[in-house]
């Protein structure tokens, strides 16, 4: 592939990042949201084959809004396909700068090794994995795709309580759901999701994540 | 006669739940009351008394009237039969737990009897397992992880020896390829092999096939493993310790049924019984146990002994299972029998036939035929039919006389009664014999006479299939002479009926409850409109519409007397008095046919076509001798040229037939693949219901929507397209209704006030609604206003418009043609190229089983600069314009001695045919409007065709200039004038006028409205109401509606590929698009790829935008790689397409490629799949849904069926939640059913949670209402007596 399109991607893999970031409530300046491509070969450069940018030039660390001390790494290897190498040594820089959360944009894939080493890890230090072909565009700006919005807790039981339900009762989506991982849900929590009906302007709907 | 209430209090106990299990062999012996040994079924001593141990033997109940019940000495009708057991000789499998047994070997050690998880994960798999509110298909699904995890475990981390593949080998047989896995050389492998090393020396042929050695597991040794299987083992196979273990689900013996469920039926006619197959099974069995058992005691040869363990295997398997597959043909049963798996499945088994299907009474079935002197909501019973169908009714003060009638008309007078139930001495007397007379006499209050069916009965008129709803409905019987059920044909539609030989159905409801339910809900006149999208479907068909045509026509003129007598004849009932103005003429269109239809009846027939191809070479190298070989031309290959009315040459003849048959294959195939289809639909979404709080539950109570179909509105109350109100027709209804004639008009302001003050009283309602309501209010007052601005305000309200709204008939044929033409001009865009076979049932079949690999794969890529709203709302502008030059007939000028003007004469005819909303009024209003400077007393009307514009002197410069040019250029004008010179630049505005006034722009759309209050407060009042109406009752089942609106018109899109037949695609048109395709196969070759299109797509601007549709190969889930550049782009991959580039190329792309396609020019968040799967994977469970629904939609609307969105919605929320039962497999997880399913309701006999069902009282009283229980003496230990 030439230098174009690679750049190309990596501009719109790392504005999807950013969005997603965002989306979660960490901390993004609205210029990095809004980067343009040209912006974007000026800060990192544009010839990807002769690593001008490399892969880890375009790591990404973002704090929380509500909590700073709550930070989130996002990590681009260089290999297309990452093995448990790979993995140790981005938890021992997540170690030394005590940082929980990670998320890792592979190329091509993981290796099933590497994919078990995050399951074992996984209540301290949470990683996540994507897709560069997954981040290429911004699913839920995708117009078939709901707005989606994460409920709080307590939002949870008044809704449980509105219409006496058990958990078990309310519909579903997948932990692995596209959506479910782009924000990063775990189980037990609820979306709400706001469609645009055609019979009804706007229909209000939610999911458990299970 | 008085239903007698249901209640669930009387019953002392109730059935909360069905728990599935396994049965284990001392339960078998617990229940049984005895031992089953012999084999012979009776004695030999011709008295036919059943040999004792015997499977007929009287303990276990009886079949015969005469014979009393050995165990509980009851009769044939009390006794409900005993089991016994057989002890098997040798354990065998269980048929029907087979896979589960194999399952089970895979997961588990063959030597240690362990599950085979490392210890690490073991604890892992256990916590998520203890988790509590999995459901059924969450534990399946991790089973079946488990047993992944397992299989990919060689070596048995407890026991450390080596474990391989477990397989079924034979029929009911089990092979453990433990070396699968090992390297060569292998010790333990050695060790087995060298265990050989003794046969090997006797058989030296042995040595060469000594590889291919296996571990056969047979039942004993299976077991033997499972009996070692630890307790705390058995949750991670996913079984319930408490219903069933591993080795339950080998028999080692066999309840006997009791004999009620297998009667032996004596005949008459030859000596001897006629067993059932279940008995036969049986003796066969012990027959085989008696053989084994002698070959063990007299050792004979292990050989034998096997041979016949397979066969008690496979007679134990034919036991439960008849239709076993595989079996070798030496052991093929002579005859096919009935096993109990056959007994229990299918239409005729004992779910389908007799637990959830019951028998009625009070039923007749007899050929229909149409009668129009009939009400629609009547049907002419036979009188033969109505003397047999009776009604209980009591005799009271006010029938009394009435019945004493019917008793002594008796049995054969029609309006007679058959039985008479006497309340004091309860005896129920036939009237056909006695003194009827006396009977009569005798007559009580009480009794209960069963008098013959009369007319004005509530009776359910039915048709098979019964499709949805509307095929059973109820009608008012009219007793009549002659054979035929006859009704008004325009009730065909609901009923699908005609009259070639149709039978129908006919039941009569034995109480007053049911006949009142039955004509509020079931009535006729309460489904008149479908559910399925709020059509009308009761209405005028085939000979009404025509005469509706004839009568309408603007050629056809009555003469008076005519005209009553015919509007005499649409008068019936309580419209007899009616006053009524003829109606305009109502009908614009007629005889809906499809162009496919009509074209090849006119144009041409088209491409023949076998299974999507063309026809195929049945000769040498060509179709038909009659043509070249390797010929490709059309017509060789069955292109029909000729039309239906041209006629078809033979060969093209040949070809039709060919195709046609097809067609014919098809229909029979679908209609059974729909049928199914349907019913499954139905299956699942039975237990939807609409709830008190608005939402959608499951019988279990689980919410699939939160507001049925985003508004709570029923489907079926639709006024207009999927909304509840249609508030054009609404507002003109109320105009006319209202005339008003002599109120005030409101003006603007006015009317958005009192609008917004009627409104504020409904503000509860939903917003987008009252949202709605509002843009129409505020194009009403825009209108007002436009009329103000005019200058005209408080005038009288004048019926302006008055379209005359013609009730009866014409009305209906009005609505259904616009409702069709409105479904047909729907703004979708389609994608014509693809509508061939694969729409359709097959389609609807893909979406509904969810496919991961759909047959015709499409994706529609959007380019970026595709319509911009802005240019299409210019164009929309442009094309609206229209001049006042357009529509007049001429315009002249007019000079009189004391007066010049401008006459324009407008063309009414063209107007209208325009449809222009325009009058005289508005034209005037666009002159003095417009830049001509021309002002409104200037502007006169006469008539409504005629306006004189008088121009005016105007005193600017430029027109004096020009006016004294012209002056002096013409003399003749000064001539002809001979005024003063102003007067000449009064011509020279005359003249300007006349060129000018053609291209004044007449606004369309500038309706005056005149708006009383009173109109406002009921158009207002109507709004709301017809809105408040239209909300989902709580109870209503939605699903089962759904389904049905569904899975109705698929029925009926296998009936209209008939009409297709042998036609390749459904339009003409689509020759451009296989154009394209032949195109782009031509100069690029995409190896996944299949096919690229260009599609170009007529917005209603008039505007072409393109898009990108790319079929991958079926079953390929790789899509390209797509971006656009018009410039270097890498040869032999590229493809260019008019003046836009668009590249495509290919790489090695990934499993979720297709989000790829966001590169540059593509817009990727606008690019979608129509494989659900896909879209599932890729952008996540809610879009998938969109997807269903969208997909569901365009296959039903590229068929001509409209489907309200609601019901799509509501399929699309529940097919994520699909479920799969299965009894086998619920006795293996031992699960439990809390029965509250609808179907699970009418097996059981108890009314279900649905309609009246879903109300019940809540309360739960505070105080607990257990009994205190007393200790019972035998339970304090003090008083026991010790046992010594």
């Amino acid at each position: 592939m030439d230098d174009d399109a690679e750049v190309y991607k990596l501009w719109k893999i790392r504005k999807t990042i950013m969005q997603l970031c965002h989306d979660r409530g960490y901390l993004v300046t609205q210029e990095e949201l809004d980067q343009t491509i040209e912006h974007f070969k000026q800060q990192f450069g544009e010839k990807p084959s002769e690593r001008r940018p490399a892969r880890a030039d375009l790591i990404v660390l973002v704090a929380h809004i509500d909590d700073p001390t709550d930070q989130m790494f996002v990590f681009f290897p260089e290999e297309p396909k990452i093995g448990i190498k790979t993995i140790k040594t981005y938890c021992q820089r997540m170690q030394e700068e005590n940082i929980s959360r990670a998320i890792l944009v592979v190329q091509q894939g993981m290796t099933p090794s590497a994919k078990q080493a995050l399951v074992d890890m996984a209540p301290k230090y949470i990683l996540e994995q994507f897709l560069e072909a997954e981040l290429l565009i911004n699913i839920t700006e995708h117009e078939h795709v709901p707005e989606h919005i994460v409920m709080t807790p307590e939002e949870k039981t008044e809704l449980l309580g509105r219409y006496k339900l058990k958990d078990s009762q309310l519909p579903r989506i997948q932990q692995g759901d596209p959506v479910a991982r782009y924000f990063g849900l775990k189980r037990g929590q609820l979306v709400k999701i706001v469609r645009t009906s055609e019979t009804a302007g706007r229909y209000v709907s939610y999911r458990l994540v299970v | 006669m008085v239903k007698e209430q249901y209640r669930e209090t009387d019953v002392a106990k109730k059935i909360s739940h069905i728990c599935f299990g396994l049965q284990t062999a001392a339960q078998m012996k617990q229940q049984a009351h005895i031992h089953v040994v012999s084999k012979n079924l009776y004695a030999q001593d011709n008295t036919r008394t059943p040999v004792p141990f015997g499977v007929l033997d009287h303990r276990m109940g009886t079949s015969e009237k005469n014979n009393k019940c050995d165990t509980c000495r009851k009769d044939l009708a009390e006794c409900t039969g005993h089991f016994g057991y057989i002890d098997l000789e040798m354990p065998v499998f269980h048929t029907g737990y087979f896979r589960s047994i194999i399952n089970i070997l895979q997961t588990i050690c063959k030597t240690c009897s362990r599950v085979l998880l490392p210890p690490g994960e073991r604890q892992g798999y256990l916590d998520s397992l203890k988790r509590l509110n999995l459901n059924y298909l969450q534990r399946k699904a991790l089973r079946k992880k488990i047993t992944d995890r397992c299989k990919k475990v060689h070596n048995c981390p407890y026991c450390k020896i080596k474990n391989g593949i477990v397989k079924k080998c034979a029929l009911l047989k089990i092979v453990h390829e433990r070396f699968r896995h090992v390297k060569k050389n292998d010790a333990e492998q050695s060790e087995f092999f060298a265990s050989f090393e003794e046969a090997i020396e006797h058989n030296k042929e042995i040595e060469g096939h000594l590889s291919k050695a296996q571990d056969i597991l047979n039942p004993l040794i299976v077991l033997d493993l499972f009996l070692r299987i630890p307790d705390e083992d058995c949750p991670l196979l996913v079984m319930n310790p408490d219903s069933g273990r591993p080795r339950d689900l080998i028999l080692t013996r066999m309840p006997v049924p009791p004999l009620c469920i297998r009667p032996s039926v004596v005949s008459d006619l030859k000596s001897g019984t006629n067993e059932d197959d279940i008995t036969m099974k049986l003796t066969e069995i012990i027959f085989l146990n008696d053989v084994i058992k002698k070959h063990r005691a007299t050792g004979a040869k292990v050989q034998m002994i096997v041979e016949d363990w397979d066969f008690l295997q496979l007679q134990c398997a034919l036991y439960i299972n008849s239709e076993t597959s595989g079996i070798p043909m030496n052991m093929q049963p002579k005859k096919p029998t009935r096993g109990f798996c056959q007994r229990l499945k299918g239409k005729q088994g004992r779910f389908r036939g007799n637990l959830s299907g019951k028998r009625v009474d009070f039923s007749s079935r007899t050929v229909i035929s149409p009668d129009p002197n009939l009400r629609i909501d009547q049907v002419a019973v036979p009188e033969l039919v109505a003397k047999i169908l009776t009604y209980p009714e009591r005799v009271c003060k006010s029938n009394i006389e009435l019945m004493r009638k019917l008793v002594i008309n008796g049995c054969d007078i029609h309006p007679g009664a058959n039985f008479i139930d006497q309340r004091d001495t309860g005896i129920k007397r036939y009237l056909r014999y006695g003194n009827r007379q006396k009977i009569a006499q005798e007559l009580k209050f009480g009794d209960i006479v069963e008098r013959h069916l009369m007319d004005n009965d509530v009776v359910l008129f039915n048709r098979q299939p019964s499709l949805h709803k509307l095929s059973i409905m109820a009608h008012y019987a009219k007793v009549r002479p002659h054979r035929t059920f006859r009704f008004n044909e325009c009730v065909c539609n609901p009923y699908n009926a005609d009259f070639d030989g149709d039978e129908m159905n006919l039941h009569l409801p034995q109480t007053e409850e049911a006949k009142a339910e039955a004509i509020v809900l079931m009535g006729v006149k309460a489904n008149l409109v479908t559910p399925r999208n709020g059509e009308l479907l009761i209405a005028a068909i085939q000979d009404f519409i025509t005469g509706g045509y004839l009568l309408t026509q603007k050629e056809v003129f009555f003469e008076r007397g005519r005209a009553c007598q015919i509007i005499a004849a649409m008068l019936a009932e309580q419209d007899q008095n009616v006053l009524i103005k003829l109606p305009p003429p109502a009908i614009i269109k007629l005889y809906y046919s499809s162009f496919i239809n009509i074209s090849q009846m006119i144009a041409c027939v088209g491409q023949q076509a076998i299974s999507g191809h063309r026809i195929p070479n049945g000769f040498d190298d060509r179709a038909l001798p009659h043509f070249e070989r390797h010929s490709k031309v059309p017509a060789a290959k069955g292109f029909v040229q000729n039309s239906f009315y041209s006629g078809l040459t033979p060969t093209e003849f040949f070809f039709h037939t060919m195709g046609g048959r097809e067609g014919l294959v098809d229909t029979a195939v679908k209609t059974a693949e729909t049928g199914y289809m349907q019913r499954r639909l139905v299956k699942s979404l039975e237990d939807l219901c609409s709830n008190y709080d608005t939402t959608v539950r499951t019988s279990m109570g689980e919410i699939v929507q939160f507001v049925y179909g985003g508004d709570g509105l029923d489907p079926a109350e639709m006024e207009g397209h999927e909304r509840p109100v249609d508030f054009h027709r609404v507002f003109g209804n109320v105009k006319a209704q209202l005339p008003c004639k002599e109120e005030v008009a409101m003006r603007a302001a006015g009317f958005l006030s009192l609008y917004e003050e009627l409104i504020e009283e409904h503000a509860r309602c939903q917003p987008d609604f009252l949202a709605e309501m509002r843009e129409f209010a505020e194009d009403v007052g825009g209108r007002i206003a436009t009329a103000e601005k005019r200058g005209e305000h408080g005038q009288k309200v004048d019926d302006v418009q008055s379209t005359a709204d013609c009730e009866s008939l014409l009305t209906y044929v009005q609505k259904r043609a616009s409702t069709r033409q409105h479904g047909a001009n729907l703004p979708f865009r389609l994608r014509v190229a693809f509508m061939n076979i694969t729409l359709g049932v097959p389609r609807i079949k893909e979406i509904i089983n969810a496919s991961k690999s759909i047959s015709t794969p499409i994706i529609t890529a959007t380019l970026v600069d595709e319509a911009d709203p802005e240019v299409a709302r210019l164009v929309k502008g442009r094309i609206e314009k229209t001049m006042l030059g357009e529509v007049s007939e001429y315009i002249e000028e007019v000079f009189m001695p004391d007066d010049c003007f401008l006459m324009i004469k407008l063309d009414l005819e063209r107007i209208r045919l325009l449809k222009l909303e325009v009058n005289i009024d508005t034209i005037c209003y666009a002159i003095y409007t417009s830049k001509l400077k021309v002002k409104p007393n200037h502007v006169q009307t006469h008539g409504e065709d005629i306006i004189c514009v008088h121009p005016q002197e105007s005193n600017k410069s430029p027109s004096t200039y020009v006016c004294s040019t012209i002056k002096s250029r013409c003399p003749m004008s000064s001539s002809m004038h001979p005024q003063e010179s102003n007067k000449s630049s009064l011509y020279y505005v005359l003249q300007h006028l006349k060129v000018a006034l053609p291209n004044v722009v007449i606004k369309v759309r500038l309706k005056v409205e005149r708006v009383a209050s009173t109109q406002l407060r009921e158009f207002v009042a109507t709004c709301i109401s017809k809105y408040k109406r239209a909300s989902m009752e709580p109870g209503t089942a939605v699903g089962a509606i759904a389904a049905q609106s569904i899975g109705e018109p698929g029925t009926q899109m296998t009936l209209k590929t008939f009409h297709f037949a042998g036609v390749a695609s459904m339009n003409i048109l689509s020759l451009h698009f296989f154009l394209s395709e032949s195109y782009s196969r031509g100069c690029a070759p995409f190896p996944t790829l299949h096919r690229v299109f260009l599609q170009p797509i007529r917005l209603w601007t008039g505007k072409q935008i393109f898009s990108l549709i790319l079929r991958p190969n079926p079953g390929c889930p790789v899509l390209a790689n797509l971006r656009t550049k018009g410039k270097n782009y890498s040869s032999g991959e590229d493809m260019c397409v008019n003046d836009s580039f668009v590249v495509i190329y290919n790489s090695q792309l990934p499993r979720r490629a297709f989000v790829r396609v966001a590169l540059c020019c593509v817009k990727g968040t606008a690019t979608v799949s129509n494989n659900t799967y896909e879209m599932e994977k890729t952008l996540g469970i809610e879009a998938a849904r969109a997807c269903i629904i969208h997909e569901v939609q365009y296959t039903m609307v590229n068929h001509g069926m409209s489907i309200d969105r609601r019901h799509v919605m509501l399929l699309a929320d529940l097919l994520f939640e699909k479920t799969a039962d299965h009894l086998f497999d619920a006795a293996y997880h031992g699960q439990k059913d809390a029965v509250c399913g609808v179907s699970e309701c009418i097996i059981m006999g108890i009314p279900m949670n649905l309609g009246t069902g879903l109300f019940r009282l809540l309360h739960r009283p505070e105080k607990d209402p257990e009994p205190r229980t007393r200790p019972l003496v035998f339970d304090v230990p003090d008083f026991h007596v010790p046992l010594s």
